[in-house]
């Protein structure tokens, strides 16, 4: 009887456990843009400004990967298709002529 | 009878010598002015319609198509919208290259994308992301 007991209550403890487990694993990474209006590197937090003015506070450490985006020269053919990128166009008559083209480089695997 | 014939005469010679010196007097006038010359004025160049500096329009996608003999591209913005543009020469094209950095090299107002995650009532970054801004003139 004890012995019963013993793994129903075992089998109890894993099945309200599990969910706990399994939604700490699931915790959604979410993105916020914005610009950086407080940087503590002492305290390792910041806030960010979205653009609707909501602050945002997110704690660092030294897992969290910084990565700039450095600009270069590029040509037209280097772009790929499906390729995002960012664009700048003024109207003239009924065309839209480029000023200006900004795409990203995917990071390599391993940087 | 011949005073009268006299008289006659002489009222007549001297209405045609009236008449006649009137005549002159008319052909006498002073010539008329010689019309001013006025230089023809150009007229001013039409006043050249001010040059309104066309707002540029921004927008965000993936390359959908691009014809580089034709120098064209067509973007596809996230909500679907298709966008033709033509490129030129002047068209600056700029590849943003990813490279490591740290925390402490982000300055205070610099764009950046965030991705974290909440734990509990605190929000932990995973990732920062920051482009950095070009030097004038590159």
């Amino acid at each position: 009887m004890g012995k019963v007991l013993t793994s129903a209550a075992v089998v109890l403890a894993l099945f309200t456990v599990h969910p706990a487990l399994a939604q700490e694993k699931k915790a959604k990474a979410e993105k916020v843009t914005g610009d950086v209006g407080l940087l503590d590197l002492e305290k390792n937090y910041m806030i960010v400004v979205t653009k609707e003015g909501k602050l945002v506070t997110i704690d660092f450490d030294k897992k969290t990967k910084v990565t700039k985006f450095v600009p270069e020269k590029a040509k037209m053919s280097d772009i790929g298709l499906g390729q995002a990128a960012s664009v700048s166009y003024v109207k003239k008559g009924e065309k839209n002529i480029l000023d200006s083209l900004e795409y990203q480089m995917k990071a390599k695997k391993g940087e | 009878m011949k005073s009268l014939l006299w008289i006659t005469g002489t009222a007549l010679l001297y209405m045609v010598f009236a008449l006649s010196s009137c005549a002159m007097q008319e052909e006498m006038a002073p010539p008329a002015k010689p019309a001013p010359i006025v230089e023809a004025k150009k007229a001013p160049p039409p006043a050249k319609a001010p040059e309104v500096k066309v707002k540029p329009v921004k927008a965000s996608g993936d390359v959908g198509l691009l014809d580089l003999e034709k120098n064209y591209l067509i973007l596809v913005t996230k909500e679907g919208k298709l966008i033709t543009a033509d490129f030129t020469d002047k068209t600056k094209v700029t590849k943003l290259i990813p490279q490591p950095a740290k925390m402490g090299d982000i300055d205070l107002g610099q764009a950046a994308t965030v991705t974290y995650v909440t734990k509990g009532a605190k929000k932990i970054a995973q990732s920062v992301e920051y482009a950095v801004k070009a030097k004038k003139g590159e």
